[in-house]
């Protein structure tokens, strides 16, 4: 049972992840294109994304058990990853956020980059508790001991 | 040695998490709880109605007023041209008052805050610059004396005075309401028992409205009066 929902949860984590950094992408670009600014000075907004995404392919490709199978470590991040979606729908489509009309691109882009700390906070946290959750001591194999021997 | 630090940073990994999950449990349900704020609708009363009859109704009467004056038939002694020139101040008023989009917002059945907010921009734009300002501060101040009625100059300072108050009465309704886009960690008591930013801003921008429509009647009470 623990099992199938850590499962469900590192499948959960990779969706919410990809949908979260394309909202936030596009909800990015629109600000910096009404404000004429350099796309490229965003960067420091999506290098939290980067790291977590790189380190998530590390953890698939190194088999590190001790993150892929911690369900908390990832529950937390579905739930962090479902917060930044639900934080940049909110911005997009709930239309009695007055200042979704008011600024006329139908984004309140006010309420987004006053998540944008909070985002932050939350990603470089989870890169961080990733990082740490790397350091762990290596599955020694059991050695066969004197009466196991004689068992045998 | 090893194990030790081995055991710290599964320490701190956990307490990391920890105070992630909490955090972003917590930004969630604020969140939710914001949308449901912000969403929150008032449903209108049958006093309501009755009440923006009593609007409607006054509206009329000072059309009334207003088409009192007749310039092929005035025998008075007063300037005819002032007469002629603040009877189109006033009608410029009412039509923009008297307006489509004023019907529309007084039969709403149910209000939120998106609606307060376009009866907000409606006072402002079409009550407060059009009428006030643009027609009726001009009546005060008698138009650079191109404006010659007798009694004009005693009232005109209540004019003025009443004009000045009433252009800025929703400036602070506006600010509140336009607060509602960023997060505030609200309660349930403040919101129930301080202020409902949709049902109190709707009340408060009505009596506005009131005001207004009852000081364009009592100017055109005065105009009749004159016009007699």
């Amino acid at each position: 049972m623990k099992k199938i929902l850590n499962g469900i949860f590192i499948v959960l984590k990779f969706i919410l992840l990809i949908l979260s950094l394309g909202l936030s992408f596009f909800i990015v670009l629109s600000m910096y294109k009404r404000i004429d600014k350099n796309i490229i000075e965003s960067i420091p907004i999506f290098i939290p994304f980067i790291l977590i995404l790189f380190l998530f392919f590390i953890n698939i490709v190194m088999n590190q058990k001790s993150v892929n199978s911690n369900i908390f470590y990832n529950l937390t991040c579905c739930l962090v990853f479902t917060c930044i979606l639900v934080a940049g729908l909110r911005s997009v489509l709930d239309k009695n956020m007055l200042l979704n009309s008011i600024m006329g691109y139908n984004i309140n882009f006010s309420y987004f980059s006053d998540f944008i700390a909070f985002m932050k906070i939350m990603l470089y946290g989870l890169s961080l508790a990733n990082i740490f959750f790397m350091i762990h001591e290596k599955e020694e194999k059991p050695i066969a001991t004197k009466i196991d021997l004689e068992v045998l | 040695m090893k194990k030790l630090i081995i055991e710290y940073c599964n320490v701190i990994s956990y307490s990391i998490t920890g105070i992630i999950f909490g955090f972003s449990f917590f930004l969630l349900f604020l969140n939710f709880y914001h949308y449901k704020d912000v969403n929150n609708t008032y449903k209108k009363q049958d006093s309501d109605f009755k009440y923006n009859q009593s609007l409607k109704e006054k509206i009329l009467k000072t059309k009334d007023n207003i088409d009192s004056f007749n310039p092929n038939s005035y025998k008075g002694s007063e300037d005819i041209y002032s007469l002629a020139s603040v009877k189109s101040r006033l009608n410029v008023c009412i039509s923009k008052i008297d307006s489509e989009e004023f019907n529309k917002i007084l039969n709403k059945k149910t209000i939120n805050i998106k609606d307060v907010y376009d009866m907000q921009q409606f006072y402002q734009i079409n009550i407060a610059n059009e009428c006030l300002v643009k027609q009726l501060y001009e009546v005060a101040t008698m138009d650079n004396n191109k404006i010659q009625l007798s009694s004009l100059e005693i009232i005109s300072p209540f004019m003025v005075d009443n004009i000045n108050s009433l252009i800025k009465s929703t400036d602070y309704l506006q600010k509140v309401i336009k607060n509602n886009s960023s997060y505030y960690f609200s309660s349930n008591s403040n919101k129930n028992d301080l202020y409902d930013q949709t049902k109190d801003s709707y009340y408060a921008l009505l009596n506005n409205y009131t005001e207004a429509i009852d000081f364009i009647y009592d100017v055109s009470l005065w105009y009749s009066e004159v016009s007699k």
